[in-house]
């Protein structure tokens, strides 16, 4: 908790900083300290290297010309993955020339069944998770990786993809299923 | 939650193994910054000028320019100096003639 709060002030300074005196020596603290979970970030999502690499480029311009902005009432890394999230998402719904990859619809997801644990998903064996993640839509990745490899609330997540926060946790549920539907077709052994 | 309990941590760490940041991007980035930054000095520099150039062309006073009073560019009267210019060549006749 401490690295973090240390974490979000050094954070803070270096943007300060960088807006005080425009020397782009913090700026690049700054992409160092986060373009590898971007980029990774990217990769997962868009699954090929080259449109993440263009990907990446953008995201850092976007946050350079935005930095002003930040409010710091969130922590910056939640700020850096929500822009790269939005960025990922529309790219992929241009490309699929989707409306929207967060469906509304209602899905047949049984009120009964039983809640999938964190600890399935938590515990998954890494290289099968990957591929779980794979096969799920993108959305359901999206909002699995927000929620439990940046750690964001619902809140953080509810804002990022305006919509409200029950909606966020049904969407949460809904995509917990899926992964575990997808991981018993795949591994039916275990 | 640190990655030892965490599938979805562990899997980022892999993937920022696996595919390190292609150093092209921060070349790209630090180049377009640099770049973004010298128009931003540039526009500070020279953007009062063009403005001034701008007022200028428009007719606006040249005060600033010459250092002429206002008064009389408005006003249209000749200033003394032209007044008392040298004979022939305009303002009053010269005396005796």
């Amino acid at each position: 908790m401490g690295t973090d709060t240390d974490s979000k002030t050094k954070d803070i300074e270096l943007i300060q900083e960088y807006l005080r005196t425009k020397d782009s020596r913090h700026f690049t603290i700054l992409y160092r300290k986060y373009s590898g979970k971007v980029y990774g970030k990217c990769i997962s999502l868009l699954r090929e290297e080259h449109m993440a690499k263009d990907a990446t480029q953008d995201i850092f311009m976007k946050i350079f010309l935005n930095l002003g902005q930040f409010g710091a009432q969130s922590k910056f890394s939640t700020w850096v993955y929500s822009i790269t999230y939005n960025y990922c998402i529309d790219l992929i719904r241009k490309k699929k020339k989707m409306a929207n990859i967060f469906t509304d619809e209602i899905e047949k997801v049984p009120d009964l069944e039983e809640e999938v644990h964190d600890e399935a998903l938590l515990t998954m064996e890494v290289n099968r998770l990957r591929e779980v993640l794979n096969e799920i839509p993108v959305g359901d990745k999206a909002i699995l990786l927000m929620k439990y490899q940046d750690g964001m609330q619902i809140k953080d997540i509810a804002v990022i993809l305006d919509k409200t926060e029950s909606a966020i946790k049904m969407k949460i549920k809904r995509a917990k299923h899926k992964a575990q539907e997808v991981y018993k077709r795949m591994y039916p052994e275990t | 939650m640190n990655a030892a309990n965490n599938s979805f941590l562990q899997m980022q760490e892999e993937d920022e193994l696996n595919f390190p940041v292609p150093p092209d991007i921060e070349d790209n980035l630090m180049g377009s910054l640099q770049i973004l930054s010298m128009m931003g000095h540039a526009m500070e520099l020279f953007i009062p000028k063009a403005l001034e150039m701008f007022v200028l062309t428009m007719g606006g006073t040249l005060r600033e320019i010459d250092g002429l009073p206002a008064e009389e560019l408005l006003s249209g009267v000749p200033s003394k100096d032209m007044d008392d210019g040298a004979p022939g060549i305009g303002g009053k006749a010269p005396d005796g003639e």
